[in-house]
């Protein structure tokens, strides 16, 4: 990569004060227990899952836009000015867009269980007002960034699959009221695919190219297949549509293949991260990394499956599941619970010279009852999905809710350290 | 290990002195971190970098050093950094 300056050092003018990202942050460990909440309460319509309001939708939403995007936004506000070296500017459409986003998906949610029209369309005008103070926020640093233009085109990417998301999820619940649309499910499968793929997996995969090889201290990755990477999930995001508004089977094979390319990709970058690395014992988090890793190939398999015309049953919300559970919410789990005892540390250096010692900040047993939890979590309502067995979907939820409480109490202690220590200078 | 580290170093009377200005992501934090994982680094070192490397100091909090930010010259933020003499022994990562 040919960056003139440093990601690390990052001017103190870049650094936000600890409040922004760790507001969004806490939130999202919030919602990750409502989410499993609401599979629990929809733990009867999963497996049969087609759309529609209800409580499995409404889990859907606050795993997504409570959890997924709350952290990415969190995390983005933190990590992009440190990128791409250039402060982001003011902080207070930030804040704004938290205090829009969080009450949107409060109400998107309670919408969606209750089948509710004005809470749906006060949800999502909220949710999409946060999502644009978050985009326009995030343009202006990217559209000012000179280097790592690899990341910042991962960025760009996202942005734009955000915004294609959020105007077809407007257009979706518009269409609960009035009914317009001549086909409601196709419009909402790409939809799901642009917000899972093009938003969140381009900048899940965009900042692994900075994250990974920071934590394993290796050497920065070859530019050349971060491009490659890029292209071919985007290829595959756009191809998919195509074979769904078309409903084209081929051609929803040929998008998972390229798919399945643009993973092997980002996975032999990865793993060159890893094996080249100074360090390699990286801990719990990067067994989630890890098995992050693996579920999304799993989910990926499962979708080719389906497209192919393979019997799987209930195989569409197994792929669901699978991606958005199994892929994004592991691997999301695992940075997180490693960033943000980093940050907390970062934003308590002050002028010491001494700030605290990660291992201070990290409670290592809710993290273990948290990975034990997912784990047997995912397992469990994948079987129930499979065996289409309601009481084996609702004992993984409750599994998962027990895992995402203990991941509560590891944040709320990351951030009662941080007050102890924080020293503003 | 040193002579694959990304950057340039040297030695000085006051203790090794790392340049790590101009590299790209992450390799900075990879060269500093590399030299003071050596089984012979007790310091002083002095690091020169182009920017406050705000992500280093947890690393090297959790190595149990110390970083003090010293003059440089213009453009350059420059670190010192000590071995701590803090209670609890900092665990090598």
């Amino acid at each position: 990569m040919s960056t003139p300056g440093s990601f690390l050092g990052g001017a103190r003018s870049r650094l936000l004060p600890a409040s922004v990202p760790f507001r969004f942050f806490i939130a999202a460990c919030v919602f990750h227990p409502l989410a499993w909440l609401a599979l629990f309460a929809g733990a009867q319509e999963l497996a049969l899952f087609s759309g529609g309001p209800g409580y499995v939708l409404a889990s859907i939403h606050l795993l997504t836009l409570g959890v997924l995007a709350m952290t990415a936004m969190g995390a983005s506000f933190q990590l992009l000015p440190i990128v791409t070296l250039r402060p982001l500017g003011n902080i207070w459409p930030a804040i704004a867009s938290f205090w829009l986003f969080l009450p949107g998906v409060i109400l998107l949610a309670f919408g969606m269980i209750s089948a509710h029209t004005p809470y749906l369309n006060w949800g999502a005008g909220l949710v999409v007002s946060g999502l644009a103070f978050f985009t326009v926020l995030t343009a202006n640093n990217l559209r000012r960034a000179g280097n790592l233009p690899v990341v910042a085109a991962h960025g760009w990417g996202a942005i734009a699959a955000l915004i294609i998301f959020a105007m077809i999820g407007a257009l979706l619940t518009a269409d609960l009221e009035r009914g317009f649309l001549t086909d409601h499910q196709q419009l909402a499968i790409v939809h799901m695919i642009v917000a899972i793929f093009g938003f969140m997996g381009l900048l899940a995969i965009g900042l692994s190219l900075i994250l990974v090889p920071m934590f394993a201290l290796s050497r920065s990755l070859s530019t050349f297949q971060g491009w490659l990477q890029l292209m071919l999930t985007v290829a595959a995001i756009v191809t998919f549509c195509a074979a769904t508004l078309m409903d084209s089977k081929m051609l929803g094979v040929i998008a998972v293949a390229i798919g399945f390319a643009a993973v092997t990709t980002h996975f032999r970058l990865m793993r060159i991260a890893l094996t080249s690395g100074m360090r390699k014992r990286l801990g719990l988090s990067f067994v989630l990394v890890r098995s992050s890793w693996g579920l999304l190939a799993v989910g990926l398999l499962t979708g080719l499956a389906i497209m192919a015309g393979f019997s799987i049953p209930n195989g569409p919300a197994l792929f669901g599941f699978l991606i958005l559970a199994g892929w994004l919410l592991t691997f999301l789990t695992g940075i997180l619970q490693r960033i943000m005892p980093f940050l907390a540390s970062m934003h308590a250096a002050g002028a010491s010279g001494m700030p605290p010692m990660l291992s201070d900040l990290t409670a290592k047993t809710p993290l273990k009852i948290h990975a034990a939890c997912h784990f047997a979590a995912l397992g469990l309502c994948s079987t129930g999905i499979g065996l289409e067995r309601t009481i084996i979907i609702e004992f993984g939820a409750i599994v998962g809710l027990i895992g995402s409480v203990s991941f509560l109490v590891f944040a709320v202690r990351v951030i009662y350290e941080l007050k102890k220590h924080y020293n503003p200078e | 290990m040193s002579d694959e580290l990304p950057g340039k170093h040297w030695h000085e009377d006051n203790g090794l002195h790392i340049d790590v200005r101009g590299l790209p992501p992450p390799e900075p934090m990879v060269a500093i971190l590399g030299q003071l994982d050596r089984a012979d680094q007790s310091g002083p070192v002095t690091v020169h970098h182009n920017r406050e490397p705000v992500y280093l100091y947890p690393e090297l909090a959790q190595r149990g050093w110390i970083y003090t930010i010293v003059p440089g010259d213009t453009n350059e933020v420059r670190l010192l950094l000590t071995l701590s003499t803090r209670p609890e022994t900092p665990s090598r990562v």
